[in-house]
């Protein structure tokens, strides 16, 4: 309940700077554009590039920039800035945490900025209606959905743990600006992971980054090779990464000296 | 010529002070030399994935590609290096959120804009330029060519306009915040934008095109200079960008001017 508070307060902060909001969209869909344009000319009068045909491309795009408003967020930063600046003090003494406030608080912010977004991606897909195809079955849609969720869950895990770091280092976005390059390459947000250079392909499997992004759009899109596995594979990096984030959270806690707030 | 003397003093202090804080604090410095160019290297990963597919892109090799790119990067970095912490603070200088004011900034016996927008540097950026320089040299070195005196001077004058271009697209964006209570977008929207400076000029098309390669001419940023030093684009071009270039600067500044009428102080 308080932090369903917590989510409905920010909601109704973020509702204040509406054009501030929409504006993030408009930011957010620059670049995937350009992609989008890019593959264009690298498909020339071919059908398909990598079994990535002119709407897999469009569909692949998409569905990382809108899936971002499910799956991703900047929250490290801000749980970084509470224990820096001793913010963290108050809620260490209250049944409440101030990794999951910060969370939440990107949850509501993304929550309204998916809403603005759903007209914007009503019109794009009816523009692009004769490329985009997405045809699943029913539990193929299921296990998208459930892909999405996992993935986001493991998203927050890495981001709350690159936040905690902050009990160690006194600036933390040069760890936050390596983890989203990472989730770029790794993670299949500049290009679809299969059509990269084969050596990119072996590190991401070894690397929880593509579990976040590339395989539930992979799914979405039919391309998944074996959809249970992967979610598989999805749960376990959830768990090794949960358990590297407590280890980093006790630690962190012991080290930690509260200075104002 | 004393106004001039009295600039180019400003800057030149400007930059002590900053060489000295980066000595203060080097740590600052090294994570962000380190981490950085670590986009750079996620740009040329994106390279190699396309070049993985096809052997030309809109008439740019593979090196060509690096030139543009490494073009792009250097010109960008030094845009962040002398425009950007100037022009970050901006935003809250007029919020009034900030420990400096704006009011002590209009008040001082120098030029507004460039008090406001100029003369603090981000240091770090110095590896993310001879990240960009050293890309140029990898494609010229992998695909050498006859490139002639006037070739390279029409280069880094066109480069030169960029940095203009990249200057005003951020100064415009801030500006902005004289007439809305809070738009936390434009840096965001800075970057973004240049992204389109990123890709050959002939991969925009209609109004797209129109407006990334003559109304807010970002592809100055790198396939304009590559495809000069290339020969590739006539001389009589320059003058057009000269002029485009010219008129935004002295758009923006009369929008600064205009903007600031809007100002009201409150505490300093």
């Amino acid at each position: 309940m308080k932090y369903w508070r917590t989510f409905l307060l920010t909601i109704q902060t973020e509702l204040q700077y509406r054009a501030n909001l929409v504006l993030w969209i408009i930011e957010g869909a620059i670049a995937p554009v350009v992609m989008v344009l890019a593959w264009f000319v690298v498909l020339g009068n071919r059908s398909e590039v990598g079994g990535y045909t002119r709407g897999d491309f469009i569909t692949y795009y998409l569905a990382v920039t809108f899936g971002w408003y499910v799956v991703a967020g900047t929250f490290s930063q801000m749980i970084g800035r509470a224990i820096k600046m001793g913010e963290m003090n108050i809620t260490l003494v209250k049944p409440y945490n101030v990794v999951l406030e910060k969370m939440v608080r990107e949850q509501a912010w993304k929550f309204i900025s998916l809403l603005i977004a759903l007209p914007i991606l009503a019109v794009v897909t009816y523009m692009f209606r004769s490329y985009v195809t997405v045809s699943l079955s029913g539990v193929q849609i299921f296990m998208t959905m459930v892909s999405f969720a996992l993935g986001a869950i493991l998203f927050a895990i890495i981001e709350a743990t690159i936040g905690i770091l902050a009990f160690w280092f006194v600036e933390i976005w040069p760890i936050a600006d390596t983890s989203m390059a990472c989730m770029n390459v790794f993670g299949g947000m500049l290009a679809p992971l299969t059509l990269m250079p084969i050596f990119f392909q072996r590190v991401a499997a070894y690397l929880p980054f593509k579990y976040v992004f590339f395989v539930p759009v992979s799914m979405l899109l039919g391309k998944g090779d074996n959809a249970s596995f992967e979610l598989g594979l999805q749960v376990i990096f959830i768990v090794v990464c949960f358990g590297i984030y407590s280890l980093i959270w006790r630690a962190g806690l012991k080290r930690y000296e509260g200075i104002g707030g | 010529m004393g106004r001039l003397r009295r600039i180019f003093r400003y800057y030149l202090l400007s930059l002590k002070f900053d060489v000295k804080t980066l000595f203060a604090y080097p740590e600052a410095f090294w994570m962000a030399a380190f981490t950085q160019p670590l986009w750079a290297i996620v740009q040329m990963i994106f390279i190699e994935t396309l070049y993985g597919q096809t052997s030309n892109f809109l008439g740019y090799s593979k090196y060509d590609s690096y030139m543009l790119y490494g073009t792009y990067k250097a010109i960008q970095s030094l845009a962040v290096m002398i425009f950007y912490l100037r022009l970050q603070d901006l935003t809250e200088e007029i919020r009034g959120t900030s420990q400096w004011s704006l009011d002590m900034m209009l008040l001082k016996p120098i030029d507004s804009q460039l008090f406001a927008t100029s003369g603090k540097y981000w240091l770090p950026e110095l590896t993310n330029i001879l990240v960009g320089a050293g890309m140029v040299m990898y494609g010229l070195v992998n695909e050498p060519r006859m490139i002639n005196g006037l070739q390279i001077l029409a280069y880094f004058y066109v480069l030169f306009l960029a940095l203009i271009v990249v200057y005003v697209l951020y100064f415009v964006l801030q500006t902005l915040l004289f007439w809305f209570d809070y738009l936390q977008v434009g840096e965001a929207f800075w970057i973004r934008m240049q992204g389109f400076g990123k890709y050959p000029r002939e991969l925009y098309h209609g109004g797209l095109g129109v407006l990334v390669n003559i109304a807010i001419p970002v592809t100055l940023m790198g396939s304009v200079p590559v495809e000069y030093l290339l020969g590739r684009i006539p001389y009589t071009m320059l003058a057009m960008y000269t002029v485009v270039v010219a008129a935004l600067f002295f758009l923006s500044r009369w929008f600064w001017f205009f903007s600031l009428k809007r100002y009201s102080s409150f505490s300093s």
